[in-house]
Parts: structure tokens; C-alpha cells; sequence
């Protein structure tokens, strides 16, 4: 007969007994084949200037009626809805340093001004359709511009630009590239625009800073800045 | 970071990196078996890769939901091929503890582990929050939807229909 306190203390051993890290070459294969994986459903469009809610057909409207405009020279100015796939990378993997060079992240990165592509969801497997849009980008609604340098041992200083938008909530600031990826800093005042990484570990890093709104949703964001640390 | 993820696959790495350390740890604590908790884990990220988009912050939040879905990939792993004393199984154990805890509680820990996944769904996420994850006792209470006190009644409970099953799995004798 077993009494409730040894499967209560048994209970207790294996919650507390140690337990290994997995494997760096199982994390990375697995991430791997999560960037591998389709995942139809999903469509990314927080960083994009499409209004909630529309979905495919309109936005291939949308994208057409912009076209024209630009064709015959209404459309100047005019942003042309865009969305984006989140398509397979098959060169690309979750533990590959995020936004590597080689590896650009495939949603909304910012861009500069100009004729930007415009991707649509794609019907089938392969690669993604991409057509022509006219006019300046729509972008996120404010991108900014992050800068980061080794200011020490195990220190990068990080400034980036603030964002003018009205939703603004906070900034995060975001490590990853060695061990788990982390919240370096959080700021809620919109003119606070630096931060120091105190406890970078020694490797290649990426850094991107993020505002959000009060939901959490992003409302800005920067490229992936590389660095290695130090 | 959790909305960025539905639609942005480097915000999900990011979680994904932060969070592969712990479910592995979950699933080997609850298998035993370094096979066990990679497949949990794959299966587990490979889930919520899909279904993040249907995610609504609630219950706990982000973590507990990986950690119930992780749950059920054990339980079905249970299901498919968990017998309790599988050599695998032996050796995770014997990775994971010294013989002497074993003994010294009189409790076959495996046949204690094949046990937990009999039990009621509700009851499988309360002794495995409360036992084999680092969740606070506030985001355990709300992944279960219920207050503080309500989950210890609960966890209170599920420890007794474990000792039930595990009283039952032990007079069937090992396979």
C-alpha cells in the first residue's frame, strides 16, 4: 500500500531532479523544420498598412487599383495595400541568428522608399507570387533605425530612433543569437531610446527593437542589427 | 512578442529559443527518456507553430498553453507505445534519478509516471504544472481557470486519483 505522502515526495523527486539541456544539435534541427513548415493559415499583416480585416480578394483589388493609379499618374503618393506570407525558408532556420544577413526575416522588414515588391498568399506550395506595387512602400507605420556597438566587456550599448506612433505602449529590445533569446530592456517613455545589454554573452548577437501598443502588438520595428560580442 | 510570433517567424524563434529548454526538461521529467522528450518537444513547437495564430491570451498565458500541449503529446505518447518498464524508459529513468530515490520512497517511478497519464485530463495539468513545470501558483491556477484555493483542492485531488491509479497499475503486476 502506498500512502499519499511517498507519491506526493516521489512526485516531488522528479519535478526537482536535474534534467539535461537538449541536445544544440536537436534545438537547431528542430528549428529548422519549423522554418520549413508551411503554415497556410497564417498571414502576417500588423506591420503592414492593411486595415483589419481584409482579407485576399480585396487586397489583390487593392493592389490592382493601385497599379492602375500608377499607370496613369493618379497614384502618385497613393499607398498600395501590401501584405505578406510567411513563406518556407528552406535556407533559413529558427536556430540560425535571426535576421542574419543571410537570412532577412519575411515579414515587413523595413525597406527603403521606392518601387517595393508586394507578395501575395500563395495558392500553392513553392514560391511565393510577387508583383509590382507602385508608389513608396507602406511600411510599418513607423520603422526605426537601430544602432548597437560593443562598449565593453560583455556590454553593447544600443540607441535606435523613436517612434512617432499615437499607440505607442513601450519599446522592447531584443537579444538572441547565443542561449535563449531575451528581453534585454523594456522602455515605456517614448524619448528613452537607449539601452545598455550588460550581461551579452561572447558570440554573434542580432538585436531588434520593437514598440508596441498597449495590446502588444508591434507598431514599429527595426532590422536585425549583427554584432559580435565581446 | 507573442502577437509578433503569430506572423513573424524570427519573433517566433525567439520564443521558440526560449522556451525549447524548458518543455524538453518538462517532457524528460515526465518520460524519463531523453527519445521521449525530444519527440514531445518536436511535436509540441510543431503544434503551437500552427496553431499560434488561433492563441488568445488567457489562462496563464503563452507558457502554461505550450506546457498543455506538451501534456497531451506525452499522454499520447502514453497511449501509443508508453509501457510502463520499456527498456527506454529504464534508461531515461536512470539518467534522470539515483536509484536510492526510488527506493527510498517505495515508489516505482515509472510505473508512478505511466499512472499520471490515466488520469482525467484536469487532473494530468494540475500535478503536472504543479510538480514538473516552474509555473507561478497564479498562472497555474489561471491555466486551469480556477482560484488559488480551488487549486490546491484540485491538486489535492489529482494526487489521490494517482494513488488510486498507481495502487490499481501496481496489483495488474508489470507487464
Amino acid at each position: 500500500m502506498t500512502d499519499r505522502r511517498s507519491i506526493t515526495s516521489a512526485l516531488k523527486g522528479l519535478g526537482n531532479a536535474p534534467t539535461p539541456q537538449p541536445d544544440q544539435a536537436f534545438v537547431d534541427a528542430l528549428g529548422q523544420r519549423l522554418r520549413g513548415t508551411d503554415r497556410f493559415e497564417v498571414v502576417a499583416e500588423p506591420t503592414t498598412n492593411a486595415p483589419h480585416g481584409v482579407r485576399r480578394p480585396a487586397l489583390i483589388l487593392l493592389t490592382i487599383a493601385a497599379l492602375v493609379l500608377a499607370v496613369v499618374g493618379i497614384g502618385a503618393g497613393h499607398h498600395a495595400a501590401r501584405r505578406v506570407t510567411t513563406p518556407a525558408s528552406p535556407g533559413g532556420g529558427l536556430g540560425d541568428v535571426p535576421g542574419a544577413a543571410e537570412d532577412p526575416p519575411s515579414v515587413a522588414p523595413p525597406r527603403p522608399s521606392g518601387p517595393t515588391p508586394t507578395t501575395q498568399q500563395r495558392d500553392e506550395p513553392g514560391t511565393p507570387t510577387t508583383i509590382a506595387a507602385s508608389g513608396p512602400a507602406d511600411q510599418t507605420p513607423n520603422e526605426l533605425t537601430l544602432t548597437c556597438h560593443v562598449a565593453g566587456p560583455a556590454r553593447v550599448d544600443c540607441a535606435w530612433t523613436a517612434t512617432t506612433g499615437a499607440t505607442f505602449a513601450r519599446y522592447v529590445l531584443l537579444r538572441s543569437g547565443v542561449g535563449k533569446g531575451r528581453v534585454v530592456a523594456t522602455s515605456t517613455q517614448r524619448t528613452v531610446t537607449t539601452a545598455s545589454d550588460r550581461s551579452a554573452p561572447v558570440g554573434s548577437l542580432s538585436y531588434l527593437v520593437d514598440a508596441l501598443d498597449d495590446h502588444g502588438a508591434v507598431i514599429a520595428h527595426s532590422q536585425p542589427v549583427a554584432i559580435t560580442c565581446c | 512578442m507573442v502577437e509578433q510570433a503569430k506572423t513573424d517567424p524570427d519573433a517566433f524563434a525567439v520564443l521558440y529559443r526560449s522556451y525549447v529548454g524548458k518543455i524538453y526538461g518538462f517532457a524528460y521529467k515526465r518520460s524519463g527518456s531523453k527519445d521521449v522528450a525530444e519527440d514531445v518537444t518536436s511535436a509540441t513547437f510543431e503544434r503551437a507553430w500552427r496553431a499560434l495564430a488561433a492563441f488568445e491570451w488567457k489562462g496563464g498565458g503563452f507558457e502554461p498553453w505550450l506546457y498543455r500541449i506538451a501534456s497531451r503529446e506525452i499522454l499520447e505518447w502514453y497511449r501509443r507505445e508508453g509501457r510502463p518498464h520499456t527498456a527506454r524508459a529504464q534508461m531515461g529513468l536512470r539518467e534522470l534519478l539515483p536509484s536510492d530515490v526510488d527506493s527510498e520512497q517505495g515508489v516505482d517511478l515509472e510505473r508512478l509516471r505511466a499512472a499520471i497519464a490515466t488520469l482525467r485530463p484536469r487532473y494530468q495539468e494540475a500535478i503536472n504544472n504543479r510538480f514538473f513545470t516552474d509555473l507561478s501558483a497564479g498562472d497555474q491556477a489561471a491555466a486551469l481557470s480556477c482560484s488559488k484555493a480551488g487549486l490546491a483542492v484540485t491538486v489535492h485531488r489529482a494526487i489521490a486519483s494517482l494513488r488510486r491509479a498507481y495502487e490499481g497499475a501496481s496489483r495488474e503486476g508489470p507487464p
